[in-house]
């Protein structure tokens, strides 16, 4: 049977997904309240958000910087569709999810052809454009903002609660890393790992850099949109202060302390950060502040982030672990 | 008239997004890091310059001294607490690094200084007419200390040891040690003179950009990356005309285009180039230090 | 081994994100029959109106110790529980959430964002609270049950700036808007006005207040020459660099400006000379104030080592001095008793004008709240035209 074997190894491979599950299972429990809802919902978005762009720069090794840029394409998209248009929260997410993806593929063909510095530059600057963009008054709202989005509807249910709306992006940030975990595993996963420690080894052995490269780009735009569509309609309201460069480096903040690459440390970065940016007692600037003390701290001291800790303990533990440590950071001298 | 108003004032601005180009460079050709931080300390620097002229520090040449004495002195410090530690764990971790000290840095003088930005004294204050243009005197005191900075960087980094020996630690630190080239010392010395750099840029742009404000360091950051990576982030010239430029562009841009729409093109642009030339346009085409 | 490595960082991120919420949800709870009532800000005091945010921080500050000072309210004395938004909806929504379930306040100020406030107004409703807006959003507020505002509708303050303009003769004009939320609506309103008072609007130009070189849009302005330039500031110190771009071109004609054009800490200061030269429509008659107005101006003085309030400042001291008024006439000190209380209360306290709530109409007074002001050598002076 070895369709049964099959599947098999992809729940094995899907364990951690599976566990994150209950784990948001396990914060929503804990946090039923509608304040640590909300904070959850913010956390889960970004983290959708960091999930993306963590496939472009920690497994592709490719340092974009303007993923709030496609967040604001998802985010406007769907709520352009849904208050204009009149369409449903469905029709609207996967045409506006499609459109980041578009948008994503022209973008990452132009940009992939720089390295390093310059495509971040470019990456920035994209997302830096978009924003500017959106802040010109237009029938989108300008600065003032856009609304009011209507509430998202699935299967004839309104999302009103608090809880409703944590479990709606809960459940999409699951489905994004149910998706990444199977990319990341599959052959397309180990050609973007191969291109990333070795570009001109890759290329010998026949993988088309190009295409994939454009490919991820794409597919984490896209994955960047789905975060700005689902977050609008449950807002409310949207404005381009929301999608700005400010927090396109917030994300890239997110994936390094999570630990460059790792898909659940994407995860746990962003919620170390959305909730130090929420939580910390006085002024945001306090917050931003230490933020960046602490994004310091851990790229001197644990470059493999959150997820670094994690390997960390688990070498105390046993002393005899073959894995050396295999990150996206480069750590050649 | 008003095309000829807007080149003079294209000049300034444009001076002042070359100075933060010059320290991306300086940054870049020395360490090969990106230093997002770059407009932030531009900011500090002219708010270490309010506080000094607001302690009673009415000469403002005075108060360029002695930021730039500090300026040097931080450069150190910002090299010992934010890149030494880092750049071992690799390029991106350095790059982290720099991002997590602009948000330190952004925020941070809010809480010091306040949110809101504060008018600074000129060196040299009053107007002088050229025909119909008007040109302050700081304009000109800006284009002079642009010059100054661009030869003296130019020629140390092309004509002396010291910058060989830095450029070659940029490019291969293992084999710049092997030969001699202490390059630890060659990195600090580097981020010295890049916060130096800025700080007194901040001084002397204050008159102009007002000192503090929530968004002045980002868009420095920017507009000066831009800038450097439009005239090519290997080459001191090209920084220098890369800045100039970007500044007339976006000031004659102003006349034809709604202003909101100035900065959307100006990136536009940007990727253009990158595309066509993606060293810049005065980039060194033969070195892979892209 | 391979697959529990990503097994371990799932079980360290339930480890993280549960230590986190355990400290996030460890404080607050009612406190309904404390000695003190519980009163929610949700403010920007950081991010792109930081610098407004911090002055409407400082009027909600003095309002909240001179009612302390007097006694409170209905013998309690209010304590404010502060969340910073940070200009971001996102977080604007879940503070206001934390706010209105966890603390369990019955009224919320704030918050001062356009955007902020379309998405909070929703959630006053639905969860009882009474709302008061740091913004200017009509749109917003009316059609809800508890949500308020204070502050004059943009649309007034450009009104008024036009119909100044049009009574002082002028017949071309010219307007320079800041790209930000105040200025996208001066833009439609002064637009609208101009066409209503005959005046013919010959140029626009929007300016980005975090950029300082307005030398194009000035020049613009001065070439055209019209009889009287309309500024919209963003309510921090590059208003006053764009005013002195304008005179710096040559432009010798009549500027008439915002309210921001009213604020004595940032206009005289980056603006120097050319700030003497501006009227500015506003809603605190600084250049010849009533007794109310020179009483709190006085108090906030001595309270704020000399510092002029400004027309934000007033309009946040207003928000709290209503509210409270408000809470010291309902029936009880639920969130909707205290909206109820709001919309019948006719709220004057001589300062910015007399609050005329109706069930349909919760926005600030209109346009007979704003006076002309100018500066003279740095301080307030009856208008110079």
């Amino acid at each position: 049977m070895p369709n049964m074997k099959g599947l098999l190894r992809l729940a094995r491979s899907q364990a951690p997904t599976a566990a994150a599950a209950i784990v948001l299972v396990l914060y929503a429990q804990l946090n039923g309240d509608p304040a640590g809802l909300a904070l959850g919902v913010n956390i889960v978005v970004a983290a959708i958000a960091a999930v993306g762009l963590t496939l472009v720069i920690g497994s592709a090794g490719q340092l974009a910087l303007g993923q709030a840029g496609f967040m604001a394409i998802g985010a406007y998209g769907t709520a352009y569709l849904m208050l204009a248009k009149g369409w449903s929260f469905v029709p609207a997410v996967v045409v506006s999810v499609a459109l980041a993806l578009v948008v994503g593929i022209v973008v990452g063909y132009i940009a992939l052809r720089l390295r390093g510095n310059y495509l971040a530059m470019a990456t920035l600057a994209v997302g830096s454009g978009i924003y500017a963009l959106l802040v010109i008054p237009s029938r989108l709202g300008g600065a003032n903002g856009y609304s009011p989005i209507p509430l998202p509807t699935l299967f004839g249910h309104r999302f009103v609660s608090s809880l409703d709306q944590y479990f709606l992006v809960a459940g999409f940030l699951v489905l994004v890393l149910f998706g990444a975990r199977f990319l990341l595993l599959s052959r397309v996963g180990r050609e973007l790992i191969a291109m990333r420690d070795d570009e001109v080894a890759a290329r010998t052995v026949g993988v088309n850099v190009t295409v994939r490269k454009v490919q991820i780009f794409a597919i984490a735009s896209a994955i960047g949109g789905l975060a700005g569509a689902v977050t609008a309609p449950l807002q409310g309201a949207i404005d381009p202060t929301l999608f700005s460069t400010a927090v396109s480096l917030q994300l890239f903040v997110m994936v390094v302390v999570g630990g460059l690459g790792n898909i659940y440390g994407a995860v746990l970065g962003a919620a170390l950060v959305t909730y130090l940016i929420q939580a910390v007692p006085g002024s945001g600037s306090w917050a931003l502040t230490l933020l960046g003390a602490v994004v310091v701290a851990f790229m001197a001291f644990l470059p493999d982030g959150i997820v670094g800790l994690v390997r960390l303990g688990r070498r105390l533990v046993e002393p005899h672990s073959r894995r050396g440590a295999r990150t996206g950071v480069d750590a050649r001298p | 008239m008003q095309v000829l108003n807007l080149l003079v004032s294209g000049l300034t601005l444009g001076a002042i997004y070359a100075l933060v180009a010059l320290g991306f460079h300086l940054v870049f050709k020395m360490t090969g890091i990106i230093d997002f931080a770059q407009g932030d300390k531009v900011v500090i620097g002219a708010l270490i310059g309010l506080t000094l002229v607001q302690r009673g520090i009415s000469v403002v040449a005075v108060v360029v001294v002695i930021v730039l004495a500090v300026g040097l002195v931080l450069g150190v410090l910002y090299d010992l607490i934010a890149i030494l530690p880092t750049q071992r764990n690799g390029e991106i971790a350095a790059i982290a690094a720099t991002v997590g000290m602009t948000l330190v840095f952004a925020n941070g003088h809010q809480i010091v200084w306040g949110p809101d930005a504060e008018p600074f004294p000129s060196i040299v204050s009053g107007n002088f007419a050229v025909g119909s243009v008007e040109i302050s005197y700081q304009s000109v005191v800006i284009w002079g200390v642009l010059a100054v900075v661009a030869v003296w960087l130019a020629l140390v980094l092309q004509r002396t040891r010291l910058g060989r020996g830095m450029i070659a630690s940029a490019t291969d630190r293992m084999a710049a040690t092997s030969v001699g080239v202490n390059v630890s010392r060659n990195r600090s010395l580097a981020f010295a003179l890049a916060f130096g750099l800025a700080a007194v840029a901040g001084v002397l742009v204050a008159p102009f950009t007002l000192a503090g404000g929530g968004g002045l360091g980002t868009a420095l950051t920017l507009k000066g990356f831009t800038a450097a990576v439009l005239g090519g982030l290997d080459s001191t010239q090209g920084v220098v005309v890369g800045g100039l430029l970007l500044g007339v562009i976006e000031s004659e841009l102003a006349l034809w285009l709604p202003n909101s729409s100035v900065d959307p093109v100006v990136f536009g642009v940007l990727i253009v180039i990158l595309m066509v030339m993606p060293n810049g346009l005065f980039g060194l085409g033969r070195q892979r230090r892209a | 081994m391979r697959r529990w490595r990503g097994l371990a960082t799932v079980v360290a991120t339930a480890a993280l994100a549960l230590s986190l919420s355990a400290c996030g949800s460890s404080s607050g709870g009612s406190k309904a029959g404390g000695s003190t009532l519980d009163i929610g800000v949700l403010n920007s005091t950081t991010g792109n109106l930081g610098a407004v945010g911090q002055q409407e921080a400082q009027g909600i500050d003095l309002a909240v110790s001179e009612i302390n000072a007097a006694g409170g309210i209905k013998g309690k004395k209010i304590k404010l529980i502060s969340v910073d938004d940070q200009g971001s909806v996102s977080q604007s929504t879940a503070g206001f959430k934390k706010l209105a379930t966890t603390d369990n306040v019955p009224l919320i100020i704030g918050p001062g964002i356009s955007a902020g406030a379309a998405a909070d107004a929703p959630l006053a409703d639905r969860y009882g609270v009474t709302q008061v807006l740091l913004v200017a959003q009509p749109k917003v507020v009316n059609g809800t049950k508890n949500v308020f505002e204070v502050a004059p509708p943009g649309t007034a303050n450009s009104e008024a700036m036009v119909k100044y303009a049009a009574d002082k003769g002028a017949k071309t004009a010219a307007l320079i808007w800041a790209n930000n939320p105040y200025g996208q609506e001066g833009l439609t309103d002064i637009t609208a006005a101009s066409k209503k008072y005959g005046i013919s609007l010959e140029s626009q130009n929007s300016w980005d207040p975090a950029q300082f070189n307005f030398t194009a849009q000035a020049g613009k302005v001065a070439s055209a020459n019209p009889d009287v330039v309309f500024l919209y500031g963003a309510g921090g110190s590059s208003d006053g660099l764009l005013l002195k771009a304008v005179r710096a071109a040559g432009y010798k004609g009549k500027i008439v400006g915002d309210l921001a054009y009213s604020t004595a800490a940032t206009i005289p200061k980056v603006a120097g000379p050319a700030a003497d030269t501006v009227v500015s429509l506003t809603a605190v008659n600084y250049g010849n104030p009533t007794a109310a107005e020179t009483k709190f101006i006085d108090a906030f003085k001595s309270a704020n080592g000399g510092q002029v309030p400004s027309v934000l400042t007033t309009y946040a001291y207003v928000a709290v001095k209503m509210a409270a008024a408000a809470m010291e006439k309902a029936s009880s000190l639920k969130g909707t008793d205290i909206a109820k209380a709001l919309q019948s209360l006719n709220y004057d306290g001589g300062l910015v004008g007399k609050m005329a709530y109706t069930s349909s109409y919760h926005g600030g007074p209109g346009i007979a709240a704003f006076k002309p002001v100018s500066f003279k050598n740095g301080v307030y002076a009856p208008p110079v035209f």
